[in-house]
């Protein structure tokens, strides 16, 4: 039974919608058209009664008149003997027997019937008496033809009153009858405009519903069609319910998305792998400065080249060369720092020391042309600072403040309190900064090309990046300078903690 | 969640509407299809009563065709006779008509008996007089082979085969009787030195014979009952009823001459008692004059009800008709027939005027 039910519910599904409209139109159509022509057959029926109807008047219109001929002409003979109207006559007889011989003598109970027999039955004997009438006048009997004469103009004048009689009686009838068929077909026309107007409203209804089915799904269709349009890929498919033309669109339209949706995933796999294959580049490039980079500093070998010093120390020690001795010690201070305190933090103290250090190794190479002087309060020394933070500001100031000056160089190192921070002030009286230097440094735009060949590398951006992300703070590092020969502070504010200071 | 749930709601309204799509669809189909049927059905009944109305029902075919003439065919007697011909006729498979009925002159009883002659019909029922004329038709019928049966008017002369009707002198007799008995009761009171006088109404026809045996019976009969007879005098007079209204304006003769009323007016016929009983009440006479009808037509019996007419002399009309056929078949059966069948009669007056009222009242049975 199910197995019926879904079988018909395909083979309805698989309705083209050119086979739906065709066969609404056909229904709708063939019932109108049944009805039509039911009301035609109808009407011809009636019209054709009415035909029936009005038959047997003219039939016994016929009658008379013949009847009325022969009479006449049976009259004139009698009258006149001619040849001509004998003639006539038997002409008008054989009419007006035929005529007679047609009519219905059956006995019925229906009265007009009766008198259509009695017709019939005096009409032949009419006949016989005009026939001995016309005989008698021939064999110049006159007395009989007299007497058959008259028998016949009797008979001829009930006939007459018969046939006048049957005919208004069936005018009677016929009127009533008339009145029946109108009445009928006043009937029809109500009948048949209410059918055809409920037929056309139902037509209508059902139009509108197969139309329904047809336009719905489009409007589905078309709204999803919207969506893709305005980029919304991911939409939820059309459902196809029927095979007709609709719903070939509709599966051709799900196809279209399905495979928009597979091109844009490929596209994005792809697109993935290109971005990994970029990364994996980046990565090994990395990579190969980083190698390059230990190879270099594997070349030099700090404890290789604090040994080597070290063993030049001892060897100016033992030939007595003191000052040489002490140089060559400082100089390998300073590098052993450099090495071991590249990053971590370190105390103030020992940043003290490596400019002290630093001071030295220069004074030596430039024979004490540097006058440096240290005002330190002993409170803060064991300040914890990011390592190699003073000597390049020293150096800075070593090589721009003062290198090119014609009066006596002066560094001053002070560490004071201001404001509950800790300032270390490095001060020179050297050649001083233009407003717009001060900015730049301040702003790092300052090229490391430019740094001189004697740096040790650490530039002051990378001083003043480092302070800033070591105490988190921008407000550290300041450049004071009040104009052309008129010297540089370089002032370092940094936060301090009680504790520390107490610790000393 | 909420999109999953859209999209089976979605899914279920869809089917819903297509349920009710095809619910519809299949509805409007039906309803146009039983339109149509069911207008068809009534336009094919229509049509078959339109059919019978105008060609009205099959009639049937019956073997004899027979006719009744009589002078006075639209009387309720007359029609009441034809009524019994007619159920006696349709047991024997013949059709029997009243003659002139349809047609649209008016014709004699002597025409029509030429008519039906020239018609060749199979069996004449005749109210027949003993008018030498309709000697000539019965016998000229008779010689066209069309057997003649008279009902209640004779001729005794003629080639009729049998005759019907009401024993002349029976009917005589009973009229004598109800005169004697209004005389036994107004007599008493009479102050009328003349004695009773008694018209009897007669047709014109001076050869009927049967008019006279009536008259015969009646004087027979007021003979025989009372020693007083000697004061009753009987008179007859004709009443013409050969022009139309003739008998109404003969009646009325009698009422305008005031010197000469009688006081008993017997009547032989169903027009000539209406006729009296209506001239009665006109002149203003009820009481005074006594009348003895014939026939109980509704009027009449009205009349005996409030004692206008006395009495009245019923005809058994259905059997009167009866035998008029059954004469005629069996004639035509075994070729002779008897000569007189009588048929009975009976009396209404004020006492049993009840049971005829109630009998009318009923539609008549066939």
């Amino acid at each position: 039974m199910n197995h019926v039910k879904n079988k018909l519910k395909n083979r309805l599904q698989d309705i083209t919608i050119q086979v739906k409209l065709i066969s609404v139109f056909t229904i709708t159509s063939l019932i109108i058209l049944t009805v039509n022509i039911f009301m035609y057959f109808n009407i011809n029926i009636m019209v054709n009664q009415l035909d029936q109807v009005y038959i047997s008047n003219i039939k016994l219109n016929e009658l008379s008149d013949k009847l009325g001929e022969v009479q006449t002409v049976m009259t004139d003979y009698l009258n006149t003997k001619t040849s001509d109207s004998i003639e006539d006559y038997y002409k008008y007889e054989q009419d007006y027997a035929n005529l007679v011989y047609n009519i219905n003598g059956n006995i019925t109970s229906n009265p007009l019937g009766m008198m259509e027999r009695n017709i019939k039955e005096m009409s032949q004997n009419y006949l016989t008496i005009t026939n001995q009438a016309i005989e008698a006048k021939r064999g110049r009997n006159v007395e009989k033809y007299k007497l058959r004469y008259e028998n016949a103009a009797e008979l001829y004048k009930y006939i007459n009153m018969y046939i006048y009689s049957l005919n208004n009686e069936l005018f009677r009838n016929n009127a009533s009858n008339y009145e029946t068929l109108s009445r009928s077909l006043q009937y029809l026309e109500t009948v048949s405009t209410v059918i055809m107007l409920m037929v056309a409203l139902s037509s209508v209804v059902l139009i509108t519903m197969v139309t329904k089915t047809i336009t719905s799904p489009l409007k589905v269709l078309a709204s999803t069609a919207n969506q893709v349009a305005k980029g919304n890929f991911e939409v939820e498919l059309v459902k196809v319910t029927t095979k007709d033309e609709v719903g070939v669109v509709s599966t051709a339209f799900n196809k279209m998305v399905v495979s928009i949706q597979e091109y844009i995933r490929k596209l994005k796999d792809g697109m993935d792998k290109e971005r990994e294959m970029e990364e994996n580049e980046l990565l090994i490039e990395t990579h190969l400065k980083d190698a390059q980079l230990k190879y270099l500093q594997a070349q030099i070998n700090p404890h290789f080249l604090f040994n080597t010093l070290n063993a030049g120390a001892q060897l100016a020690m033992m030939e007595g060369a003191d000052k040489t001795y002490w140089y060559v010690q400082h100089v390998a201070d300073f590098f052993r720092y450099n090495v071991k305190k590249n990053n971590g933090t370190v105390t103030l103290k020992e940043e003290i020391e490596l400019v002290d250090n630093y001071i030295y190794i220069l004074n030596v190479r430039f024979s004490g042309k540097i006058n440096f002087k240290k005002n330190i309060d002993e409170k803060y020394i064991k300040i914890h600072t990011p390592s190699m933070i003073l000597q390049p500001i020293v150096e800075n100031s070593v090589n721009y403040g003062i290198s090119n000056i014609n009066w006596p160089g002066l560094i001053e190192l002070s560490v004071y309190e201001k404001l509950d921070k800790v300032c270390i002030s490095i001060k020179d009286n050297g050649i001083g900064m233009s407003q717009e230097l001060m900015n730049d440094v301040m702003n790092n735009k300052m090229k490391t090309a430019d740094l001189s060949k004697d740096s040790n590398g650490v530039g002051l951006d990378n001083v003043i990046a480092r302070l800033r992300l070591f105490y988190e703070h921008e407000d550290v590092f300041y450049i004071i300078s009040e104009g052309k020969n008129k010297g540089t502070e370089v002032l370092i504010c940094i936060p301090f903690m009680k504790g520390e200071c107490e610790n000393v | 969640m909420s999109k999953t749930n859209n999209k089976e709601k979605h899914r279920a309204t869809d089917i819903k509407s297509r349920k009710v799509l095809v619910t519809a669809y299949t509805c409007s189909t039906i309803f146009m299809l039983f339109l149509t049927i069911g207008c068809l059905i009534y336009f094919n009944r229509l049509t078959t009563t339109n059919e019978n109305k105008m060609i009205g029902e099959k009639y049937k075919t019956y073997s004899h065709y027979y006719v009744m003439i009589t002078n006075n065919r639209k009387s309720s007697f007359w029609q009441s006779v034809y009524e019994g011909a007619k159920a006696e006729a349709l047991k024997e498979n013949s059709f029997i008509e009243m003659l002139g009925n349809n047609l649209s002159e008016e014709y004699s009883a002597e025409e029509l008996m030429q008519i039906a002659i020239d018609s060749e019909v199979d069996g004449i029922i005749l109210e027949a007089n003993e008018s030498n004329e309709m000697e000539v038709l019965i016998n000229k019928a008779n010689a066209a082979g069309i057997p003649v049966i008279t009902a209640l008017g004779d001729n005794n002369t003629s080639a009729r085969k049998s005759f019907v009707g009401v024993n002349s002198y029976n009917l005589g007799m009973t009229y004598g009787e109800q005169v004697c008995e209004i005389e036994n009761i107004t007599s008493n009171i009479a102050s009328d030195i003349d004695g009773t006088t008694v018209l009897v109404l007669m047709n014109t026809n001076a050869d009927d014979t049967s008019q006279n045996i009536i008259f015969t019976g009646i004087q027979d009969a007021i003979k025989n009952s009372a020693s007083k007879s000697s004061i009753i005098n009987i008179e007859a007079v004709a009443i013409s009823n050969d022009g139309a209204f003739a008998a109404e304006e003969s009646i009325r003769d009698i009422f305008i001459n005031q010197d000469n009323v009688p006081d008993i007016i017997i009547c032989m016929n169903e027009l000539n008692t209406t006729c009296v009983y209506q001239a009665v009440v006109d002149y203003n006479k009820v009481g005074k004059i006594n009348i003895i009808g014939y026939y109980d037509s509704e009027t009449i019996r009205k009349a005996i009800e409030r004692s206008v007419i006395h009495s009245t002399i019923s005809v058994n009309t259905e059997q009167l008709g009866m035998y008029c056929v059954s004469a005629l078949d069996e004639y035509k059966q075994t070729g002779h027939v008897s000569e007189y069948f009588s048929v009975d009669i009976s009396l209404i007056t004020s006492d049993n005027v009840n049971e005829y009222l109630g009998e009318a009242n009923e539609p008549r049975k066939e």
